[in-house]
């Protein structure tokens, strides 16, 4: 009787699970190479979006026209580059030291069980709804700053309320980098009789240094890329401002205003405008990667 | 216990720093639960079962905001749909048919990074070109849900790929020392072991899609109507939020109110992400 451990039942079994093996290997290969491509595919479409200025506008016009007023042919993208790397210049700036101190504080000074908890609610935060942040920075930072000085849609509420939305997710990537310190070197310097202070800004910050600014990049990035949170409250003037308490429009945010009802051309300035932002994140990323590749810090005991 | 930290007694400058990094910590809590408490004192009269259950009124003034919920829920499940599967696969090729360092990998890895690092914006062009024009799927959900796969994609393939490689390498071992083939190994072992750390995944990318307002701004759109099809346009809450802060005066009021929604559903995804992923035993 034929059964199912025949030689040659037990072959054709074989025969399947081989079949089975392949076909598994060649559709999980079709989606790696999707997601090889998926980038360089992204970024075609935009440039490909771009076409319909070939010819027409030259590069230089960008910065060299008077205005920013595409209905009349006047394309100048100086003050949305100027808005976009002020605003998430300044979010860096106020976000880093902040950062830094609390995932300093959660590894070398304040007790696991407040660092635990702290670490759990940064992460919660780090992934809330851009949206959120910009309608209660509308309806409450906004207000505040106007109290100061009018009209209060400004460059300061979009850095205040940019530097909010990164703060977590700088502090957990740098919470990351401390969290992976050789625990010998901390060890090392309390045994030389280092105090806590100089455990960490003679020694932790140190060996850290190039992890912290990687960290503290990424959330550059988020802040140069975020949309919404600066449309609802940076006032999306075009025109480059003169104080903190000016309005500012950035890239992200031109776009988002202007392309509901753009004609091939000015669409294909702000297919434009956006190639430059994805271009700059391209390069903070791969920078941010070379930047991890040397961090690796190396103890021998 | 090279790999125990000793803890040692602070001095009375470093109580002084520990005091000021307390003070630091403090200010940004209490930013985060003014956020919070602000959205939740002046929203939480506002919602009510006839505004859950509600159509919008005078564009979002007045009413209800259940079209825009179901919007919200049917983009989310096609995206995560979507996702899931494809960003399950390339983990799974990466991790179990590519050694590291290889140049594919590195690739691979190159591309990941870079979509996860770009501007969210850049994904609503790219869907409202893709998606909506050459496959001609017009501004709908359906574009919305593919647009956010494309987004979370990279996040998840790359936190698949991180679980995959905790498994512990006696699990490996033991099933090819079995006989067992590769296909077998990833579905009666690695899959049913990493079952928590998927699921924590598959949050985490639900999370960063909910919150996502700026890739559907043109992909999605503003129709506050209830779809009849995945082919209908449809705002989200984040979009609906937008919408009524922005363009709609005296939309303020219900912009509270739905932003108290989106938070809640927030929370809600991202402490379900929490439980799974403490029960984690990887």
């Amino acid at each position: 009787m034929a059964s199912a451990f025949s030689p040659n039942a037990l072959l054709a079994r074989q025969e399947t699970a081989q079949l089975f093996n392949r076909g598994l290997r060649l559709v999980l290969g079709i989606a790696f190479v999707f997601g090889c491509l998926a980038a360089l595919l992204i970024g075609l479409v935009i440039l490909q979006g771009t076409m319909p200025m070939l010819g027409q506008i030259e590069l230089s016009r960008f910065f060299t026209d008077s205005d920013w007023y595409p209905t009349s042919g006047l394309y100048d993208l100086k003050p949305m580059l100027f808005g976009s790397l002020a605003t998430s210049l300044g979010a860096f700036l106020v976000a880093t030291p902040i950062s830094l101190v609390i995932a300093a504080a959660m590894n070398l000074f304040i007790g696991p069980f407040a660092a635990t908890l702290l670490r759990r609610l940064l992460f919660v935060m780090a992934a809330m709804p851009t949206v959120i942040f910009g309608f209660w920075g509308l309806t409450q930072v906004v207000p505040l700053i106007a109290t100061l000085q009018a009209p209060g849609l400004s460059l300061l509420s979009g850095i205040l309320v940019l530097s909010m939305m990164i703060i977590p997710t700088t502090t957990l990537l740098m919470d990351a980098a401390f969290s992976k310190l050789p625990k010998q070197l901390i060890n090392g310097c309390f045994a030389l009789g280092a105090t806590r202070r100089l455990t960490c800004f003679g020694m932790a910050v140190h060996v850290l240094k190039s992890a912290i600014l990687s960290s503290a990049l990424l959330g550059l990035g988020r802040a140069l890329g975020e949309t919404i949170v600066v449309v609802m409250v940076t006032g999306n003037k075009a025109e480059l401002p003169l104080s903190l308490f000016d309005p500012v429009r950035t890239l992200t945010a031109n776009v988002a205003l202007e392309i509901g009802y753009a004609d091939p051309l000015h669409s294909a300035t702000l297919f434009f405008s956006i190639l430059i932002l994805f271009l700059l994140a391209t390069g903070l990323a791969l920078a941010v990667n070379a930047l991890d590749k040397t961090t690796q810090v190396q103890v021998d005991v | 216990m090279y790999d125990q930290t000793t803890t040692k007694r602070m001095n009375a400058a470093d109580r002084i720093v520990c005091a000021a990094f307390w003070a630091v910590i403090g200010l940004v809590l209490l930013a985060y639960g003014k956020v919070i408490f602000d959205i939740a004192l002046q929203g939480a009269h506002l919602i009510s079962w006839d505004y859950l259950t509600g159509t919008p009124e005078r564009s979002g003034r007045a009413g209800g905001v259940f079209p825009i919920v179901v919007n919200t829920i049917v983009v989310l499940a096609i995206a995560v749909v979507i996702a899931l599967p494809i960003s399950l696969a390339i983990a799974l090729y990466v991790t179990e048919y590519l050694s590291p360092g290889t140049r594919l990998v590195i690739i691979f890895r190159s591309s990941m990074l870079i979509l996860a690092s770009v501007p969210s914006i850049s994904f609503g062009l790219f869907g409202a070109t893709f998606f909506a024009q050459y496959l001609g799927l017009g501004t709908s959900l359906l574009t919305g849900g593919l647009t956010l796969a494309v987004m979370i994609i990279p996040i998840c393939a790359f936190a698949f790929e991180e679980v995959f490689r905790l498994l512990p390498v006696g699990y490996r071992n033991g099933a090819y020392a079995l006989g067992a083939s590769k296909a077998r190994f990833i579905f009666r072992v690695m899959i049913p072991a990493c079952t928590t750390e998927i699921i924590t995944v598959v949050l985490l990318g639900a999370g960063r899609a909910l919150a996502e307002t700026a890739a559907l701004l043109f992909t999605s759109g503003y129709s506050d109507r209830m779809p009849e099809s995945l082919l209908d346009p449809g705002r989200v809450l984040s979009v609906h939020i937008y919408d009524l802060a922005m363009n709609i005066p005296g939309g303020d009021r219900m912009a509270t109110a739905s932003s108290l929604l989106l938070i809640a559903l927030f929370l809600l995804i991202s402490s379900a992400g929490l439980y799974f992923s403490n029960k984690s035993r990887l």
